[in-house]
């Protein structure tokens, strides 16, 4: 996926605008937080559950070296095999690869954002295969030529009207209903999928973990595409950053614990499938080849530094669905594979400063993010160390970096951040009049254009935020 | 420089060492210490087996108390009866299946594992999970995975006393039983997808009904 983020501002502009988008993320905005808020209401022990689970990531980050050859033992004696790869061409070429000696022509793909950081569809694609989204909201996206949104919810900026007319373009012969109702939609793509997955001669999925105990690496899915990925075809290859790796199967349930309450809300998943190695004899089910991308992809270099508590998290999507501004522009607007909070810290790491423009200033400094991430990443913290690197660099020019300096005094005063939004943005205005520069302001200028419009892009961050959480 | 050895190479440098410490790590993995463990997963037998029953339907699964396992072929048929399906079920290849009276309750079983056409299989767990109403399986001869995942209905059985407080303690029961299977998988509720405008629908790509036919 191309990398686009240095547009965030005129992107985040426009998204705000698209009275369609702003229907669409209300429902992130009321259905996320509440649900995330009611599971851990009913895990009395979650405060200590957070405190162990961020550190079992610390402990494993500080002898990553050692836990990831300790996996790569496992899987080898379970009869699989782990290739490293530094970075995405490498990890691309290795799947390639194995796809080619496999013989394959379809290949079944469950979610997983490590193959869209490395762009494997593309590649793939490149190289004559047909890699298959399996995930419901991938696979729409797939159809559309979208890239997701959200990192749990990839289809998330999309209404059914669009989905209806997505599945009438491509799926042939014909529909199996007129209707664009939900069931309807979600039977339609089952129907098409089933024969795909039947078809497909490599499975591939991510990893939510891959343990070093035993070598098994461990899904989270409710809609079991990632199951019916590893137990048809072939060959089974695991796509895994190489932060995703956990010393034991207490440490894994521990983090389970963690993970899906932030990210859906669920007290876990409705399946947790922890694989390892190919079908063992007498099997009668099971891949036949089992196979392990290892990624770093610059996250290894993020060891040692202020970044390295990034390399705790779970990508459970608990900081983009709190966030006051990846709730008013939708995942799109940060322009690569990574969005909201988390994102504003991963894709400088990965495609590098020079090409992530704004994200580092995409943040009200509401601090809601770090609350509720369940390892304790401190991300407002580490979005300002990548706006000091992108000053040193000197990629932000002098007036954006005053009008930071007065976003970042107004929002830590939530009384003035209020009424200065709410006041239609008049005060803003004022003062950008007589000094000339707040028009810079990161998401300001496109926030206070925004504020002569109609509903529903009316109220602010704050007041949609706040409408959301007394749902609940 | 192979990219095994940049990566490695590079942890090392960041983390300021030169090789690796091997002792805190392999601690851990031959002790795996328990973290925190919930209440919720803590009680007498007949409390966690109510606490499952209650966090299984939470997650929509059916749950069916049996006298005896040898109930299982009229439960099988009262369900296919109920969705009209053909009174048929692909079974999982084990013998304490095979030996039910199938045929006495009308219902045609064929032991083999999951084909895309099935409307209702019959598994089996390891173990259940009272935390969350979660069910075990593993794979394994007995144990094809495809019969969870193809079927429109999905059956297990369960025997009471399988039924544990935290998966802490499940893992202690697959360790007892020896190495890993080749997957394992834990199971609550029916298949869902909620990616089309956050609007949760049951049966994306697994069964759409779960049945946890509790038994003993
Ligand atoms: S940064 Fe924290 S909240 Fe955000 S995805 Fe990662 S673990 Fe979740």
């Amino acid at each position: 996926m191309e990398v686009e983020s240095k547009r965030f501002k005129p992107a985040a502009r426009a998204a705000l605008l698209d009275t369609r988008l702003q229907s669409a993320l209300e429902n992130i905005q009321t259905g996320f937080p509440g649900k995330r808020a009611r599971a851990i209401d009913g895990l009395p022990e979650w405060p200590e559950v957070r405190e162990h689970g961020t550190a079992i990531r610390d402990h494993t980050i500080a002898h990553l070296d050692t836990y990831l050859e300790r996996f790569e033992r496992r899987v080898v004696d379970s009869g699989g095999e782990v290739h490293w790869a530094s970075d995405p061409a490498e990890a691309c070429s290795a799947v390639a690869a194995i796809c080619r000696a496999a013989g394959a022509r379809t290949v079944a793909k469950g979610k997983s954002m490590a193959t869209e950081e490395i762009g494997l569809n593309e590649h793939l694609e490149g190289e004559g295969f047909t890699p298959i989204e399996t995930d419901l909201g991938e696979y729409i996206l797939q159809l559309r030529g979208d890239h997701p949104s959200h990192i749990i919810a990839p289809a998330i900026h999309l209404k059914r009207d669009q989905i209806y007319d997505a599945f009438q373009a491509h799926h042939d012969p014909a529909m199996s209903s007129n209707s664009d109702g939900h069931a309807e939609l979600q039977a339609e793509a089952r129907r098409v999928l089933r024969q795909r997955f039947l078809d497909a001669d490599v499975g591939i999925t991510g990893a939510n973990f891959c343990i070093a105990e035993t070598g098994s690496t461990v899904i989270v899915t409710n809609e079991g595409n990632g199951d019916l990925s590893q137990a048809l075809p072939r060959v089974h290859i695991v796509v895994a950053g190489i932060d995703k790796v956990v010393p034991t199967l207490e440490d894994t349930s521990t983090l389970l614990r963690l993970l899906g309450r932030s990210a859906t809300g669920q007290d876990i998943t409705v399946y947790t499938t922890f694989s390892t190695g190919p079908k063992r004899q007498d099997d009668l089910d099971g891949p036949e080849e089992f196979h392990v991308v290892l990624v770093d992809n610059g996250r290894s270099d993020m060891l040692g530094g202020e970044l390295e508590p990034m390399m705790r998290c779970i990508r459970c999507g608990a900081c983009m669905n709190h966030c006051p501004v990846y709730g008013s522009v939708g995942g799109h607007a940060y322009g690569w594979v990574y969005p909201g909070p988390m994102g504003a810290v991963l894709t400088p790491q990965m495609v590098g400063i020079e090409n992530s423009g704004d994200l580092p200033n995409a943040s009200t400094f509401c601090g809601r993010c770090a609350e509720v991430c369940p390892v304790k990443i401190p991300l407002p913290d580490l979005m300002r160390h990548w706006r000091e690197r992108e000053y040193e660099a000197g990629y932000q020019p002098a007036a954006a970096r005053w009008g930071i300096g007065i976003w970042a005094w107004i929002a830590r005063r939530p009384g003035l951040y209020h009424r200065m939004a709410r006041l239609g943005g008049r005060a803003l205005r004022l003062l950008a009049r007589r000094r000339g520069r707040i028009a810079r302001v990161p998401l300001a200028g496109g926030w206070t254009d925004t504020r002569d419009l109609p509903a529903p892009s009316s109220r602010t961050f704050m007041d949609q935020w706040r409408a959301g959480r007394r749902l609940h | 420089m192979s990219a095994r050895n940049q990566i490695l190479g590079n942890i090392r440098t960041r983390l300021g060492r030169e090789t690796g410490d091997p002792v805190p790590v392999d601690e851990r993995l031959t002790t795996h210490p328990a973290g925190p463990l919930p209440g919720r997963g803590e009680g007498t037998a007949e409390e966690l087996r109510v606490r499952f029953v209650e966090m299984a339907r939470k997650s929509s699964a059916d749950v069916e108390q049996l006298g005896g396992i040898e109930e299982l072929p009229g439960l099988v048929a009262e369900i296919c009866g109920a969705h009209g399906f053909d009174a048929a079920a692909a079974i999982a290849p084990d013998p304490a299946f095979e030996a039910l009276r199938w045929s006495d309750a009308g219902v045609a079983v064929e032991a083999r594992r999951g084909q895309p056409d099935d409307s209702l299989s019959v598994g089996h767990a390891v173990c259940g999970v009272a935390e969350t109403g979660t069910l075990v399986l593993a794979s394994g001869p007995q144990s094809p995975i495809t019969l969870s995942f193809l079927p429109d209905v999905h059956v297990v059985a369960l025997p009471a006393d399988a039924i544990v407080g935290m998966y802490e303690e499940a893992w202690a029961r697959m360790r007892a039983r020896g190495d890993m299977p080749r997957a394992i998988n834990w199971i609550t509720g029916p298949s869902r997808s909620a990616d089309i405008e956050q609007t949760l629908q049951l049966g994306a790509h697994g069964p759409i009904r779960l049945v946890i036919a509790l038994y003993g």
